[in-house]
């Protein structure tokens, strides 16, 4: 490309790359405060004390490297904790997973009375925000709880029933996402099984489901995400360490842990962060898909 | 309920065992009616146990509690439920015997009749046994609820088994039914925590429950909870608050930066920006509560906070604990750093969506770079700044939860608190020595209703019903 002033090729060329440097500049500058926090999680994480982002030991010198924030690994209530996370996330997986496509495959390619009606439906919840139910839910799960026997499961105070909301509120999402793959997806194999006479649910279990694995595997990385994380749902709907999952825990930790004994936070929290940096590594592309496309009224 | 239309529909087929399955119907419903007067002739219902506190506790017969003695008659919603199940039971039964033809909604309806009472009978169930236990009542109620128990059980085993029947006969039917097979588990989850809350939030919000009345009969006061918070000393502060944590996060963060953040990386190179993408997503996968330790981390006090410690190193004496001294600032920068993200990807593949041509000629024209911004892309980005502006706004007036990490509200009196953490904080924290969940309740369903209202409106505006296109597996 040639010149379009009168400037010498030096100097044109010495303004270019500095203008191609502003953005990255920018750019680095905009994500600092990201990289420090997570900077300080991790060097706190492994060092007796911190003040700022320099770790100390205890007469006060740069240095202090320790494993001894991780004694939080002998504590039965930490794995409690891990346990309902676990339980939490992997129910949504199982359970967004399962229903959403069972439902997004009656939307996608079933004609039955009211489709318009539950189509619409769900493009509403879909948009619509549900913090605000908490209150009433709070008395839907305290009846719920009341029932003998489903009650001991899924009832107020129970890692089921909070899994069980955390299903149903992401739940729009899913199903309007699944339906999406669905309409994507060729149905010559569909029809032919139809014809020679499969059941739909046969061929929504041997033929559909396999084609859209990559849609499943999306969208299971974000619920167990959502899962793993949450902390309203679980602080709202639990009471006492027993049904406590980590965020739970981790909240009532720091609030409980003084100023300079915060690296054991820290290290709890590193700790719940591994399968949020594993996902992140090794999943980026889908993950920024599911966040951009996938997300909440995503166009 | 019109089921899809097919020519068999209009010459109804007599199903093989219908007889049976309505006398099924039948004694179900007649022993429903029963069940109601069990308790006046001597046999004590399940009813008794289940009312014997409240007034609106829902049981199989009116209310008979043994107390000290006397015995208190006390009729409730749901104990009139069961006897109605079996009344119209017997009325579809006779109406479609009547028709001498049998019709899809005949089953729909004997499963409704049954389960709803049974579903509500179940809910107290467990209640009324330590209600019981509580006053020390001593009844036997086993009689009334094995008969109730039975009798809806038989309601909907008859229902069950004239739509199987029926499901059969009809290949029309078949598919509808299986349609419905495969909507139910998911409409009934989202009927039980989505529909039902959005109602009794409003039906909450005229009552005055709070936890210390809770267990007696709800009282409606009508409009008092609506009243009481618009008359709220603290009701224009936390509207305040509401609007410039709204306006602010989403001008400076979930908006501008957004787009900033956008423009930025569609002008360097493809893996970097890609880099740059991902690193802001991470606020927004990072759990809540780790990222809020690290805000706090931020914040502290010297030797902790890492502001200050920077503010050290450039010689400023001025190191207080910021999250104090500034809150607004970290409230919305907290809220801000999550919500870029969401914009920024929106954005992204909306400019990477607009055709190179464009951009070549203007270049060619010999447009600088801001000039293509601000003449090519930002009207292009039209739309997708509407969507993210209108979706971010609802999400921004609903959602409280790193707020209340962060500063629950304070420091001091209603600093930061909004809308939707006051709902959230009257119906569900302990003020005055109570949760107030009617009084919560109304703040919430106001919020509700302005959800509402812009998702219907969004939707109509961004024409997603245009997405609601014809199955394209039909009937074969």
């Amino acid at each position: 490309m040639t010149p379009t002033t009168f400037e010498t090729e030096q100097t044109y060329g010495l303004r270019k790359s500095l203008s191609r440097a502003i953005p990255y500049i920018l750019l680095t500058i905009s994500i600092l405060p990201i990289i420090i926090g997570y900077a300080w999680i991790f060097i706190a994480t492994f060092s007796v004390r911190t003040e700022g982002l320099i770790p100390k030991d205890a007469h006060g010198n740069i240095g202090g490297l320790t494993l001894q924030n991780w004694s939080f690994l002998h504590n039965p209530e930490v794995w409690n904790a891990t346990l309902n996370s676990f339980g939490i996330a992997v129910g949504m997986v199982v359970g967004v997973g399962f229903l959403s496509s069972l439902t997004g495959y009656a939307l996608a390619r079933m004609n039955f009375a009211g489709r318009k009606g539950f189509l619409g439906t769900t493009l509403l919840l879909h948009a619509f925000r549900p913090e605000m139910l908490l209150i009433a839910i709070f008395q839907v799960l305290l009846f719920i709880g009341g029932i003998p026997l489903i009650g001991d499961w899924v009832g107020f105070n129970t890692v089921g029933g909070v899994a069980l909301v955390m299903i149903t509120l992401d739940l729009p999402l899913g199903v309007w996402l699944m339906k999406g793959f669905f309409d994507n997806l060729s149905w010559d194999m569909e029809r032919a099984a139809l014809i020679d006479g499969a059941s739909r649910f046969r061929v929504w279990w041997e033929i559909i489901l396999p084609q859209i694995k990559p849609g499943l595997a999306a969208l299971s990385i974000f619920t167990f995400i959502t899962g793993w994380n949450a902390y309203l749902i679980p602080f709202t709907f639990t009471i006492g360490s027993k049904v406590a999952n980590l965020p739970v825990l981790l909240n009532r930790f720091s609030g409980d842990t003084s100023l300079g004994s915060w690296n054991e936070v820290a290290a709890l929290g590193l700790f719940q962060l591994v399968p949020i940096l594993v996902f992140f590594i090794f999943t980026q592309e889908a993950l920024l898909n599911i966040y951009g496309g996938g997300s909440k009224g995503g166009a | 309920m019109s089921f899809t239309k097919s020519p068999e529909d209009n010459n109804p087929v007599k199903i093989p065992g219908q007889t049976v399955n309505f006398i099924i119907a039948i004694v179900g419903g007649l022993l429903g009616i029963v069940a109601f007067f069990l308790p006046w002739i001597g046999f004590s219902s399940g009813g008794g146990l289940l009312g014997s506190l409240s007034g609106l506790k829902i049981g199989a017969g009116p209310v008979v509690a043994l107390s000290k003695g006397a015995v208190i008659f006390r009729g409730t919603p749901t104990s009139y439920l069961v006897p109605i199940a079996g009344m119209v039971t017997l009325l579809v039964v006779f109406l479609a015997y009547r028709r001498k033809i049998i019709v899809e909604k005949d089953g729909f309806w004997l499963i409704a009749l049954g389960a709803l009472p049974l579903l509500v009978l179940l809910g107290q169930f467990g209640e009324a046994q330590r209600d019981a236990a509580k006053v020390g009542v001593d009844i036997h109620y086993l009689s009334g609820l094995i008969a109730t128990f039975l009798a809806l059980l038989l309601i909907i085993l008859s229902g069950t088994l004239t739509t199987a029947a029926l499901a059969r006969q009809k290949p029309s039917f078949r598919n509808t039914l299986g349609a419905y097979g495969f909507m139910s588990p998911t409409s009934l989850l989202v009927i039980i925590f989505f529909l039902i809350p959005v109602v009794l939030l409003f039906i909450l919000s005229l009552t005055n429950l709070s936890s210390a009345n809770f267990g007696d009969p709800w009282t409606f006061i009508g409009l008092g909870n609506y009243r009481r918070m618009f008359s709220d000393k603290f009701f224009p502060k936390i509207l305040r608050n509401t609007v410039f944590y709204v306006v602010m996060t989403l001008a400076f963060f979930n908006v501008g930066l957004a787009l900033a953040l956008a423009l930025l990386t569609s002008h360097i190179n493809r893996r970097s920006s890609f880099f740059f993408r991902l690193i802001w997503l991470l606020p927004r996968i990072t759990p809540s509560v780790v990222y809020i330790v690290m805000w706090k981390r931020f914040t502290q006090v010297p030797p902790y906070g890492i502001i200050n410690q920077f503010l050290g190193w450039a010689g400023i004496q001025h190191q207080p604990y910021w999250l104090n001294e500034t809150p607004w600032l970290f409230v919305i920068l907290v809220n801000g750093f999550v919500g870029a993200s969401f914009g920024m990807i929106i954005f992204t593949s909306a400019i990477e969506a607009i055709p190179k041509d464009f951009i070549i000629a203007a270049k060619v024209d010999g447009a600088s770079s801001w000039q293509i911004i601000k003449d090519i892309t930002l009207p292009l980005l039209r739309w997708p700044l509407l969507f993210v502006t209108t979706y971010q706004t609802l999400s921004l007036l609903v959602s409280f939860e790193y707020i209340l990490l962060l500063t629950e509200g304070g420091p001091g009196l209603f600093t930061t608190e909004v809308w939707s953490l006051t709902a959230y904080k009257r119906a569900l924290f302990t003020y005055f020595g109570s949760n107030q969940w009617a009084y919560g309740a109304a703040w919430g369903f106001v919020l509700v209703v302005i959800g509402a209202i812009l998702s219907f409106i969004y939707l109509r505006v961004f024409r997603f019903d245009d997405l609601v296109q014809e199955p394209k597996i039909d009937v074969l």
